[in-house]
């Protein structure tokens, strides 16, 4: 009896400690931070090949950014098919366009990725200021997402004076390459952030905050409990420049070349591609609660519109997933 | 005489084995953070991780960065308080007091932020 028991105490020793050895292998966990598209990007992965794999990410987005989607970058495809007036773009870059049309088109022109000249004129990352309508106009006649036609590979501009901006899609198509990189990777979670757009990994569920537009940078009006998936949110104080008293921000209503003013704060969108969640984020805000919603379902999205006055509109999928965490907030529908 | 391959006691013993193995993961993984603690990154590199809640007095931190910058750490509190660049949005998220708290500065590369809190990430 006494050496069965000793026997079994030993097995049972051996349970729990292999239980924990495996446990702190799996659970092997990188951080990473780090500046890229002109904002602060995070993530943390965990699993047997965090380490490596969190090394990796940084300079994948970056040269993505300035390879490919940065039409600031002056060798970037972008920045050449803006120059050029077209030409024969990779594969990945014309899935992202093809991508981007699709939603463009779907939206009404709500998104409109060739607002680059209107966008120069507000110059919100630069030293903002209010263009004359004259330019504006001026501006506005070489916008409209039907003037780049995609055949293929190929990008053709109808107006040579159209410029490409992939500022709406760009970070939401960099989380889908991050995400196909890190598919062959032994991980168990991760949580990629690019400037607030986000990818999270695996089946852990993560506790995702939308930020208060009234708060700090770590103030939450809500959280939501989500896994597998990309958010990526649109908000009116992310960049922005008061003038003569007025509040004047980044997202540009494509039909008048002047900052969205329907209500609307911010609206986030959970999508299971990043750009797709990237580009409806500022589609929907253009389009307001009702046509956007309209337009998230039509995606297969889940949607939540913050207005001025606190009220909260989430769409049918994400209610139970969705907690309105300030009082000052509340859902009306 | 017939033997059991376990007996009642074995088997209690196996259990308790079992429970305290997932008495330990659970622990670790919901064991609270009670240490309030202030990290900061300078281009993806963290330079300094202050203790905040062991702090017994005011403490001015000057990463060596482009703009240049300075951080008030408190005792309970952190704060970018001198920004050499020309938006300010570091300065103005004012003093980092909670877990999620952060500040960043663009031109700098440099963010500053209250480690732990309830949320994951937050999307802005």
């Amino acid at each position: 009896m006494k050496k069965g028991l000793i026997a079994l105490a030993a097995v049972a020793a051996a349970v729990l400690a292999a239980v924990l050895l495996y446990d702190g292998v799996a659970a092997k966990e990188a951080q990473q931070t780090f500046f890229a598209m002109d904002t602060v990007c995070s993530l943390t992965l965990t699993g047997r090949d965090a380490p490596a794999a969190a090394e990796e990410i940084p300079a994948q987005v970056t040269a993505l950014e300035t390879g490919l989607f940065s039409r600031q970058a002056e060798s970037s495809a972008v920045a050449q098919l803006n120059r050029s007036g077209g030409g024969t773009v990779s594969a990945q870059l014309a899935q992202v366009l093809s991508e981007t049309r699709e939603i463009s088109e779907k939206s009404g022109g709500a998104l409109d990725c060739t607002l680059g000249g209107v966008s120069d004129l507000w110059d919100f990352s630069g030293e903002p200021h209010i263009p004359q309508a004259a330019q504006l106009q001026a501006a506005l006649a070489h916008t409209g997402y039907q003037k780049l036609r995609l055949s293929g590979n190929t990008v053709t501009y109808d107006d040579s004076a159209a410029v490409l901006d992939l500022g709406a899609v760009g970070k939401g198509a960099a989380l889908d390459a991050v995400r196909e990189a890190l598919q062959d990777k032994r991980l168990r979670s991760g949580i990629v952030s690019l400037g607030g757009s986000i990818l999270l990994l695996g089946r852990r569920t993560f506790t995702v905050g939308i930020k208060d537009p009234a708060g700090n940078a770590g103030d939450c009006l809500a959280t939501m409990r989500l896994s597998d998936c990309c958010i990526s949110t649109s908000g009116s104080y992310e960049r922005f420049f008061e003038e003569n008293g007025e509040r004047y921000h980044h997202i540009l209503d494509p039909a008048t070349g002047r900052p969205v003013q329907n209500g609307l704060v911010n609206v986030t969108i959970v999508a299971q591609s990043g750009l797709v969640s990237d580009a409806l984020s500022t589609a929907c805000f253009v389009l307001g609660v009702e046509d956007g919603a309209a337009l998230a379902a039509d995606c297969g999205c889940e949607a939540v519109f913050v207005a001025e006055n606190g009220d909260v509109t989430v769409t049918d999928g994400l209610r139970a997933a969705l907690k309105v965490t300030n009082p000052d907030y509340r859902i009306v529908n | 005489m017939e033997h059991k391959l376990l007996k009642k006691t074995d088997l209690a013993l196996l259990l308790a084995a079992v429970l305290l193995a997932c008495g330990v993961l659970l622990w670790r993984a919901l064991r609270p953070q009670t240490q309030l603690t202030a990290v900061i990154t300078v281009n993806g590199v963290v330079t300094e991780t202050v203790a905040l809640s062991a702090l017994d007095g005011p403490r001015t931190i000057t990463p060596e960065t482009d703009p240049p910058l300075e951080i008030l750490a408190e005792p309970g509190a952190i704060a970018v308080v001198h920004a050499g660049c020309r938006d300010q949005r570091c300065v103005a998220c004012g003093r980092l007091t909670k877990p999620g708290d952060t500040a960043v500065c663009l031109p700098a590369k440099t963010v500053v932020t209250v480690s732990g809190g309830a949320v994951d990430a937050i999307t802005y």
